[in-house]
């Protein structure tokens, strides 16, 4: 472990890597006391990505391990700033999982000023999900947003629907649609039409593809997600 | 099958770098041990098939002069500390075998890269696909997570078509399957590959248990999405028997401890002159440790034992086969195919016994050849071109099984850029359909920039905290890169030192065409047959 190099260190430079690593800086610590709580601060770090990680992520993050905490060897110098905006007026929606989208915008300068310059809920994002039955019947719901806000991870309420994202500009004249996003479609994360009355080959094969406790998941009518975590979490956490 | 992948890694303007040693540890331990393995079958004359995926990214940094240089000065440093390792365990039972295990090894290498393979191991895979023994394919240009690019087609486009041109070049032959980046798959994603001549490629369970309609099979046949090109579904159960350091072979307390390296254990003064900066420690290769297990101190490693445990698991793994196998034989009305795919590197750099296990395995499949053969995913289609029609769901084989490995809190901030640069890519295409000289350069080399951004590798980095600041660097510059020359065509000023410095540092995919970026017609009659 990099007791040795955390030691080595100035006084000062531990307390900047305490506070990165999220520990509340506590002035009275000694330099020891300071780096026992940075190596526990690393382990706990360590130690809840490997439980929410799976076994082919975990393997896969061997390959780029050099040093258990890859992260203190790095000057923070010379990076290249990105910009903030791109002063453009737009909004794109990115499906995550069956259950979240992840939407980001930017905002023209004039929409800018326009938002700011009014009280802080004038800014929204509306998604809609619209109803496959026709262009009646239009549904959605809002998620006011503050002015700095420029991405959002949306909570999508339906598996198997279509829905897009708009920024909607409140003023006292009314509403005004700033931009419409890309559609997303929900998968369904389910398998199709299993019930009681499912053959017993498939059954005998899913039990065989590592999906054992089917009849019971039947009886409660559907799997949604089961099937992934049950194929996931059977062997979670590699010995560290 | 195996994937082989690292992202491109390469840096000229520093004598060395420390995220090169990636590509120098798989070399060692996976690469070279993995051709040495099909090599020795191939002279005891073992049938075997298998499918290997060797990345764009990867074969470019294979083929490139200067890391073929820097790997065998690494190799030489790694002699020369196995050799002092040898020195000062001399007289120890335990470790002094060891000690010259890996004195060995590192020569085998040097051995094996220099004089078999005259430096470019991509050979290696050349003649074994001539052989007829591997079949090569592909995937994505710089493995990128093509669900997350949905809304962009182009880019899609581009990264499966540098990446087959590139494959091409060089392996001399056109890939017929694609290992997608992560298993991302998304309904749809397969019209791209078609248009591109890929036949076949892989997903993740889920996204054949959660087709629509529901397949009769499962995973146990492929499933022919709308356009007609197939989806392999991966087994989960022989996988996992593989992957997992709890339940499966990895972890058994006799083989190799991947974490007890000297490295890590010796004494700063004595390692620091092999580690890469002096100050901080990081892994050499040169571990002396078996698992063990839990409580108490670790046993030394021992190569007869672990030799022993890799004969149980490889008998075992075939038998769960033939178990599995014989049950699906009463509930198909045809040979199942049981779809195992690994990363490469999961054999020799985490699981040091698994090449190993490998061999083992393919020479205990010869007996029971009429039950159970090794076959390749175009092999199975040749006997059974007609199968179920389903369109496979959206999924990945990330943690819960879709995008949020690559889209977190962590790594969201990459996404608004790199889309961003995409839709510029494409204005550029526009107001400069059809250059040469210079201008051709600068384009070229924005299409280049702005691929390498997209890797999946940096945002997993980021979300598995491996080494952050690198990847984060990675991608800021690959974008800053990219805007530097939007901006200089915009105002006609590209500065020409600074563009040559960039193509000789980011110098692969040669063949890249930056019209396919755009709509430009020029770019869509590009052959993309490999003589």
């Amino acid at each position: 472990m990099d007791r040795e190099r955390l030691e080595i260190l100035p006084f000062e430079t531990l307390k900047d890597i305490a506070e990165r690593s999220g520990i509340k800086p506590i002035e009275h610590l000694d330099k020891k006391a300071l780096v026992g709580q940075i190596l526990e601060a690393l382990e706990e770090e360590r130690s809840d990505r490997e439980c929410s990680n799976n076994i082919e992520m975990l393997v896969k993050e061997k390959k780029f391990e050099l040093n258990p905490d890859g992260n203190l060897g790095y000057p923070q110098i010379d990076e290249p700033v990105l910009p903030d905006t791109y002063g453009e007026t737009r909004i794109v929606l990115m499906l995550r999982d069956p259950s979240w989208a992840f939407a980001y915008w930017d905002l023209s300068e004039e929409h800018l000023a326009a938002v700011v310059s009014r009280r802080a809920s004038a800014l929204t994002l509306r998604v809609h999900e619209p109803s496959e039955a026709g262009a009646d019947g239009k549904r959605f719901f809002d998620i006011p947003l503050r002015s700095g806000d420029r991405k959002w991870y949306v909570n999508l309420p339906r598996t198997g629907r279509r829905y897009f994202a708009e920024l909607v500009l409140s003023s006292a004249s009314g509403e005004e649609p700033l931009c419409r996003s890309n559609p997303v479609e929900s998968p369904e994360s389910t398998i199709e039409d299993l019930s009681a009355g499912t053959e017993l080959d498939y059954i005998g094969i899913l039990s065989v593809a590592g999906i054992q406790d089917i009849d019971e998941s039947i009886a409660h009518g559907g799997m949604p997600q089961r099937i992934i975590s049950l194929l996931d979490t059977q062997y979670l956490h590699l010995k560290g | 099958m195996l994937h082989a992948h690292l992202p491109y890694v390469r840096h000229p303007e520093y004598p060395r770098f420390l995220e090169e040693m990636w590509l120098f540890e798989a070399i060692s331990e996976t690469y070279l041990p993995f051709l040495r393995m099909c090599n020795r079958l191939k002279a005891d004359a073992v049938p075997f098939r298998l499918t290997v995926s060797v990345s764009p990214t990867l074969s470019a940094m294979l083929t490139d002069p200067l890391l073929q240089t820097r790997y065998i000065e690494h190799l030489l440093r790694m002699i020369d500390l196995s050799d002092t390792e040898v020195r000062r365990t001399s007289g120890d039972a335990d470790f002094e075998p060891l000690a010259r295990m890996y004195a060995q090894m590192y020569r085998d290498c040097l051995h094996d890269f220099n004089e078999v393979y005259k430096r470019d191991i991509t050979k290696g895979f050349r003649d074994l696909q001539k052989s007829g023994h591997l079949d090569l394919i592909t995937t994505a240009a710089t493995h990128c997570f093509l669900p997350l690019y949905e809304h962009y087609p182009k880019a899609i486009d581009v990264q499966i078509n540098t990446a087959i041109l590139s494959h091409g070049r060089t392996f001399g032959a056109n890939p017929s399957g694609l290992w997608l980046p992560e298993c991302g798959y998304f309904p749809g994603l397969e019209r791209h590959l078609k248009r591109n001549g890929i036949e076949y490629f892989f997903t993740a369970a889920h996204a054949i248990l959660f087709s629509r309609p529901r397949v009769p099979y499962g995973v146990y046949s492929p499933v022919s999405c709308p356009n007609g090109i197939h989806a392999f579904g991966r087994d989960v159960p022989s996988s996992h028997a593989v992957w997992s350091s709890e339940e499966g072979y990895p972890g058994d307390v006799s083989y190799r401890d991947f974490y007890r390296d000297i490295g890590f254990d010796l004494p700063l003064d004595y390692v620091r002159r092999w580690i890469h900066d002096g100050d901080i420690r990081i892994a050499t290769g040169i571990k002396y440790y078996a698992i063990t297990g839990a409580g108490g101190r670790k046993r030394p490693y021992r190569t007869d034992v672990a030799a022993k445990k890799v004969g149980e698991h490889a008998e075992n793994f075939i038998y769960h086969r033939l178990k599995q196998v014989g049950k699906l034989r009463t509930l198909m009305d045809r040979p199942p195919i049981v779809v195992c795919p690994y990363d490469a590197e999961l054999f020799g750099h985490w699981w040091f016994e698994g090449p190993l296990w490998l061999e083992a395995v393919l020479r205990g499949l010869v007996e029971h050849r009429s039950r159970l053969r090794l076959v390749t995913p175009k092999e199975y289609l040749e006997m059974y071109p007609e199968n179920p029609r389903a369109v496979p769901s959206f999924s990945s084989w990330g943690n819960n099984g879709y995008a949020e490995v690559w889209l977190d809190a962590s790594n969201d901030w990459i996404y608004p850029h790199v889309h961003k640069a995409i839709e510029r890519m494409a204005e550029l295409v526009e107001r400069y359909p059809d250059e040469d000289g210079l201008k051709l350069r600068a384009l070229n080399q924005a299409a280049r920039e702005l691929m390498l951004s997209q890797a999946s590798d940096w945002p997993f980095i980021m979300k598995t905290g491996t080494t952050v600041p690198y990847a984060t660097k990675r991608v800021k510059e690959h974008l800053a890169n990219f805007a530097t020359i939007y901006e200089g065509l915009r105002r006609n000023a590209v500065n020409t030192e600074w563009l040559t410095r960039m193509e000789r540092k980011n110098n692969l995919f040669s063949d890249l065409d930056y019209r396919l970026f755009g709509d430009s017609q020029r770019a869509s009659t590009r052959a993309i047959r490999v003589g």
